[in-house]
């Protein structure tokens, strides 16, 4: 399905291309939330590294308009069913 | 113009679906009704036949008219599909098919009900169906049908080296009429492969549309309206133009009953056109109100003394309705014959006549099938 404002997503939710998805900060990113890299001791999180894992109630999100446009357009993989949804599956035409 | 009751052939269900028509009964009866049958003269199968082709050039002089006045608005189209019908009338995209819905009693000239130019049905009851229905009752009899020839004829024509085939899946009555046009477009040499419409992918690497073996759609024909397209999640990829579809988008204009009013204004009085309004009161109290983008006769009301009489349920009508004068719809033994004549590469081709107990014609209205005598040869 196409990455869109209007829907919601979990933190990690991995779009190829795009990356993870940080619900508290509402964008797509290249690690996944509160990654820990050994060799750095620190944690990623919306963009940045820390050196504690971020906090946040928010585990699910939509992302903005500016996000979903651009995970849409860096997604490398291969997207089915964006065509069909009207018919129901059961019309007929003329 | 006669009807007839016919013997049907003590085995028809099974010959019917040996050539495709596996949809042949509804629940509550046969689609494809051989009890009965119609009979034309060859004049009257020339009357259809030259209704249709005037009938066909009007609705590209009016398509025109909607482009050159940007009417955009009178036929409910998105103003994101507009680029797409401009390029494709510009480019003057090839176009299969289409059909019309005439209403003909074989005295007065055949009047236009609508023009199922995008995703015509009933394709293979009266290209195949029925031929093979003459041959079996009335062999020495003609029909006003060269469907399957002229489809050939018209992907010989067409310029394209493949395309790919779609319909909706888990539906036999789409299922088998695109099988049946990748047929004749087999037959006439051109390399096919089918995908369900919701299979199709959006490749964002290639920047296309792809089957479910990943191979690049370049031409799709999709019996899927236009007007479905536009408002779905791939709608964001078809300004770029990725694929050539069958049907073209500027058959858009011609598919829409919004061109009706606009018929009408262009060409008033003409012998084969309704009175058709925006609005119904020029109609007084008797008319016909369409939705502009209904398909099977959907919502359609008919209004008699400014009361609703008959009306066909569905989900049609928000995006405005236009308004026909009664048609004089013939009645024959409380059946109600309408005429469909097939359009193939911009010219006449045949006829299926679907019928009903009611004056709409419905997804339930039963395809009856017809012939002519030939004439006398000199």
């Amino acid at each position: 399905m196409r990455i869109s404002s209007q829907c919601v997503y979990v933190n990690d939710y991995f779009v190829p291309g795009a990356g993870y998805y940080h619900a508290p900060f509402r964008r797509f990113y290249p690690f996944a939330y509160n990654h820990f890299d050994p060799r750095l001791k620190m944690y990623f999180f919306g963009g940045q590294w820390g050196f504690s894992p971020f906090q946040s109630p928010i585990n699910i999100s939509s992302p903005t308009e500016d996000a979903a446009k651009l995970a849409e357009a860096s997604r490398t993989d291969i997207v089915r069913g964006g065509f069909g949804s009207t018919s129901g599956g059961f019309s007929t035409w003329s | 113009m006669q009807r007839h009751a016919c013997e049907p052939r003590p085995d028809w269900r099974e010959r019917v679906e040996r050539i495709g028509l596996s949809y042949h009964s509804h629940e509550t009866g046969p689609y494809w009704d051989e009890s009965a049958c119609y009979e034309f003269t060859a004049s009257e199968v020339d009357e259809l036949e030259g209704a249709a082709r005037d009938l066909h050039s009007l609705c590209i002089e009016a398509a025109e008219a909607v482009i050159r006045n940007n009417w955009w608005d009178r036929l409910a189209i998105p103003p994101a599909a507009v680029p797409s019908i401009l390029n494709s009338w510009e480019r003057d995209d090839f176009s299969i098919y289409g059909r019309f819905d005439l209403a003909y009693d074989g005295t007065s000239p055949p009047k236009l009900l609508e023009y199922n130019a995008d995703t015509p049905t009933a394709l293979v009851e009266a290209a195949v169906a029925q031929w093979f229905w003459l041959q079996d009752t009335r062999p020495r009899a003609d029909q006003f049908n060269s469907i399957h020839e002229r489809l050939i004829d018209a992907w010989r024509r067409w310029n394209g080296r493949s395309i790919h085939f779609s319909s909706i899946k888990e539906h036999a009555e789409d299922e088998q009429t695109v099988l049946y046009l990748r047929d004749t477009c087999v037959q006439a040499g051109v390399e096919t492969r089918s995908v369900s419409v919701e299979d199709i992918g959006w490749d964002p690497r290639r920047r296309c549309f792809i089957d479910l073996d990943n191979v690049r759609i370049e031409n799709c024909f999709k019996l899927y309206p236009w007007e479905w397209l536009w408002r779905e999640e791939f709608a964001v990829h078809l300004p770029s133009e990725p694929v050539r579809m069958l049907e073209p988008a500027w058959k858009m204009l011609l598919s829409n009953k919004g061109l009706l009013p606009i018929l009408w204004e262009i060409f008033p009085d003409h012998p084969n056109l309704l009175p058709a309004y925006e609005g119904a009161e020029r109609l007084g109290a008797c008319y016909v109100a369409k939705p502009k983008l209904s398909r099977e006769g959907a919502n359609i009301a008919r209004i008699e003394g400014g009361v609703v009489v008959e009306e066909s349920e569905g989900g049609y009508g928000a995006e405005g309705r236009v308004y026909q004068a009664l048609a004089a719809i013939p009645s024959f033994e409380g059946n109600h014959p309408v005429c469909g004549v097939w359009i193939v590469d911009h010219e006449p081709a045949g006829l299926g006549i679907r019928e009903d107990c009611r004056l709409i014609t419905s997804n339930l209205s039963r395809f009856v099938p017809h012939f002519f005598q030939k004439s006398e040869q000199p």
